[in-house]
């Protein structure tokens, strides 16, 4: 069965091209645009596999999401990936005290994102 | 726009290395890399920065900003306040020229956001082709297993049909030989009938003469002269037997190796000619099994060949990142404009009250640009004009916790 991946992100394109390139490769894919937006959608009772979201978003950023999902018994340890043009150290930092699992600076090539969802999801 | 001028009566007014002097209470002075309006008091006398200091500002661009002071004081000189004039002119045609510029920004963002989603679409519509054409080439895949799967149960039946064949065909070669031996058995009959038929010759001449001797006795032999004579008619028909069973024998064996030679060639040739059918049949099942291995080979590479496609078209996906990442960039530059023209009108209207620039300052503005910056091209590009030292970004661009 297919994994479903969250992704967060208030880029239309970087939704679009992020959804053509999970679903090509096999996954299912729930798009939120912000933070708020991904929230209101787990509440709905979607279980994703994982999330990878970006960090500066309006209404709810990538930071404050982690925070969020990480109170979630569901979501506890769902592997969380960010998708971001932030690199400033702090920044990483803060995200992996909140629990992210790992930190991905745009633009990323396909095949690695691809790569490291197989190698943070449970089962590949 | 309202008059400058008017607002600000006699004024002073230094513009990058020109000096223009007003008389009155306010002194206005842009100085290239840095914007203040001072209050000078009454200025009935020139007052001249050394040049010097001026080189020292536009040496360091963005410095901080010194303490206000008037640059120039003339009274009532005309060009000056015409030139102000001018300024404020000027000044009046920056909202429209930053909000010129945020649009073209915009235009730039939205004219890429609908260039990559074209892309995109494109790349989607590529791979749903190419799934759809895998989705057929593994129902021919399956195909291929069903015919390789179907194709054992052919191999089998023709198996069998060998074995049966070859095993009729033995036992037809040991008839015909049967029947060959029963024919040389019957010819070897002949010469016990030829020796039926001498003894019946040789019985025949005897009742001859014992006929003869019956005569001679006269009435004594009457009754042996009757025994002779049955015993030569018996003698005559033994002979006449043993000639039609001696024929009869020699027409059947010669009948039947007619016949055995005529049946065998027929028979071999039957055997071949199934033989021959057999083969083909061998020869057609071993096609179908071969062609189903290379369909079976050739749509697994075809379906290797559409992984690297997938591969590709998600690299090209990745590469289409930049436009979120140009975007961004552009975002900020905009902000930056916007704050840029917002500061710009604020001093100029703060200039028409004879007040200071508003806080913070420019500098004070673009330093705090730099807070907002996530990317390392972005401080880097700062630095570059500011002469910063910029760190060396050597934060991996993917790290796993």
């Amino acid at each position: 069965m297919a994994k479903t991946i969250m992704i967060v992100d208030d880029s239309a394109t970087m939704l679009l091209s992020l959804r053509s390139t999970l679903e090509m490769n096999g996954y299912k894919v729930e798009a939120a645009s912000d933070g708020q937006a991904a929230v209101d959608r787990l509440a709905t009772g979607i279980k994703p596999d994982l999330i990878i979201t970006d960090i500066n978003m309006p209404r709810m950023g990538g930071l404050d999401l982690i925070r969020h999902v990480r109170g979630l018994p569901a979501f506890r340890f769902t592997p969380i990936l960010t998708l971001t043009t932030e690199s400033q150290t702090d920044i990483r930092d803060q995200g992996r005290r909140l629990g992210a699992t790992g930190w991905l600076v745009k633009p990323v090539a396909g095949p690695a994102l691809i790569g490291v969802i197989k190698q943070v999801l449970p089962g590949g | 726009m309202i008059d400058l001028l008017a607002s600000l009566g006699p004024a002073s007014l230094s513009l990058g290395g020109a000096a223009l002097v007003l008389a009155g209470t306010h002194a206005l002075a842009f100085r290239a890399g840095r914007r203040q309006v001072v209050r000078s008091g009454p200025a009935t006398e020139h007052e001249t920065r050394p040049e010097a200091e001026d080189d020292a500002d536009e040496d360091t661009g963005w410095a901080a900003a010194a303490p206000p002071q008037p640059v120039l004081v003339v009274d009532n000189d005309q060009p000056a306040r015409s030139a102000l004039r001018a300024l404020d002119a000027e000044f009046g045609a920056v909202p429209v020229y930053v909000e010129t510029l945020l649009r073209q920004i915009e235009g730039v963002k939205t004219d890429a956001e609908a260039g990559i989603a074209l892309v995109i679409h494109e790349v989607d519509a590529i791979n749903g082709q190419a799934r759809d054409q895998i989705g057929r080439m593994h129902a021919s895949l399956d195909g291929s297993e069903a015919l390789a799967r179907s194709s054992a149960r052919p191999r089998e039946i023709i198996g069998n049909l060998q074995a049966t064949l070859d095993e009729r065909t033995a036992q037809i070669r040991t008839n015909f030989d049967s029947l060959s031996e029963l024919a040389q058995e019957f010819q070897s009959l002949r010469p016990i009938i030829d020796t039926m038929a001498a003894i019946a010759d040789q019985a025949y001449f005897l009742s001859i003469n014992a006929a003869v001797e019956a005569a001679r006795a006269g009435s004594a032999g009457a009754a042996f002269a009757l025994v002779a004579g049955e015993v030569r008619a018996l003698s005559k028909l033994t002979q006449n037997a043993s000639k039609e069973i001696g024929a009869g024998i020699a027409t059947f064996t010669r009948r039947m190796h007619e016949e055995l030679d005529r049946a065998r060639p027929q028979a071999e040739g039957s055997s071949c000619e199934l033989d021959r059918l057999i083969s083909e049949l061998n020869e057609i099942q071993g096609n179908l099994a071969t062609a189903g291995q290379e369909l079976s080979s050739m749509i697994q590479s075809m379906d290797g060949g559409h992984r690297q496609m997938v591969e590709r078209l998600s690299t090209i996906l990745g590469h289409v990142q930049f436009q979120d990442v140009i975007c961004q960039r552009l975002e900020q530059v905009g902000e930056a404009i916007g704050e840029l023209g917002d500061h710009v009108c604020d001093s100029v209207a703060s200039a028409r009250l004879g007040k200071p620039p508003p806080a913070p300052s420019l500098d004070e503005r673009l330093q705090a640009q730099q807070s907002r910056y996530v990317m390392h091209s972005q401080r880097a590009a700062h630095a570059q004009v500011t002469g910063d030292d910029v760190q060396t970004d050597l934060a991996p661009r993917i790290e796993l916790f």
